[in-house]
């Protein structure tokens, strides 16, 4: 017997429709966060590598911890 | 501990780090060779890495304390502690690797990072029932996000033609992986650690559940049709993501 869904929240929907394309691995996105963020904290966001921010945008455990080693650079 | 001996040389390594909070900062290259080569600093510098990282550990636990409400301060350090533990191993196992694109602290401090959150969210399941049976899906959405009754009218109607391609076009698996991902907001690596996989792997399969949620909302004119359509929430640049 299955689960029943019966509702969403719009943000839920969002997430299940989210555009993760170009597609990066959680473990790509491991190698390339700490120079992105650093290029963040220099003003160049725009250097980001292809994927990385659909997939940070994708995955909050990443996201989570991309915001973090944030915070630790800007200290 | 045993440290690698490869030592990466690229000039990028010269880069004086000056956010390593020592007494003395140290350039990548000292960083990486004091590091990689035993002799007298080696010691020192191993001292000042696990420092960083215990920093960064504490950082990313203290930040994620509200999801274990139940762990008080001295816990919280010895999590922290113990993550930047487990951390420096880590990144002395991938010393070899380090190509000094950017600063060696900010490339430590990933480490440790990482390894903070993770334990906080297996701390914060711990003793929790993770549900991964099957889904039928009969929804609409919650009535705290209706804004006004065409937006209403349009968002049942999305929702709708969502639960209905979350039948039609996934498989038990990857229904499943979706729900507990993003509905029940089982953290990943937990649901990794339940499931004896990957984070990668889950990440993988919501990518590809997302691909074919889309393609289904596009065929059925609820999304635009290009294949490069840009999603409900276009990504953002990390420090406007929500943590």
């Amino acid at each position: 017997m299955s689960r029943r869904l019966t509702s969403l929240t719009a943000g839920q929907v969002g997430a299940l429709t989210l555009a993760t394309e170009p597609y990066l691995s959680c473990e790509q996105c491991f190698d390339l966060v700490d120079e992105y963020v650093e290029s963040v904290v220099a003003g160049r966001p725009h250097a980001a590598p292809p994927g990385l921010e659909e997939h940070l945008a994708g995955c909050a455990a990443c996201a989570q911890e991309a915001h973090t080693l944030l915070e630790l650079v800007r200290e | 501990m045993t440290a690698p001996q490869d030592v990466p040389t690229s000039p990028a390594l010269v880069h004086t780090d000056r956010t390593d909070r020592t007494d003395m900062p140290r350039s990548n290259l000292d960083w990486v060779t004091t590091l990689a080569v035993p002799g007298p600093a080696h010691e020192e510098a191993l001292r000042d890495l696990h420092a960083l990282m215990v920093r960064a550990a504490r950082h990313q636990v203290w930040r994620m304390r509200g999801l274990v409400p139940g762990i008080g301060a001295g816990a919280l350090d010895e999590l922290a502690n113990g993550a930047a533990d487990d951390a420096l191993v880590a990144l002395l196992s991938k010393l070899g690797t380090f190509e000094g694109r950017s600063r060696f602290t900010t490339w430590a401090y990933k480490f440790a990072v990482l390894e903070a959150a993770v334990q906080v969210r297996k701390q914060a399941w711990r003793g929790r029932e993770v549900s991964f049976e099957d889904v039928t899906v009969v929804f609409g959405v919650r009535g705290e996000d209706r804004v006004g009754p065409a937006e209403e009218l349009e968002a049942l109607d999305l929702a709708a033609a969502l639960g209905r391609a979350m039948s039609e076009v996934l498989t038990s698996y990857q229904r499943r992986i979706a729900v507990a991902l993003l509905v029940d907001e089982v953290p990943i690596d937990v649901l990794a650690q339940r499931l004896a996989t990957t984070r990668g792997a889950l990440y993988k399969t919501l990518h590809v559940v997302r691909a074919r949620l889309r393609a289904a909302l596009a065929d059925s004119g609820h999304l635009p049709p290009r294949a490069d359509a840009r999603g409900p929430e276009p990504a953002r640049p990390v420090e406007e993501v929500s943590s």
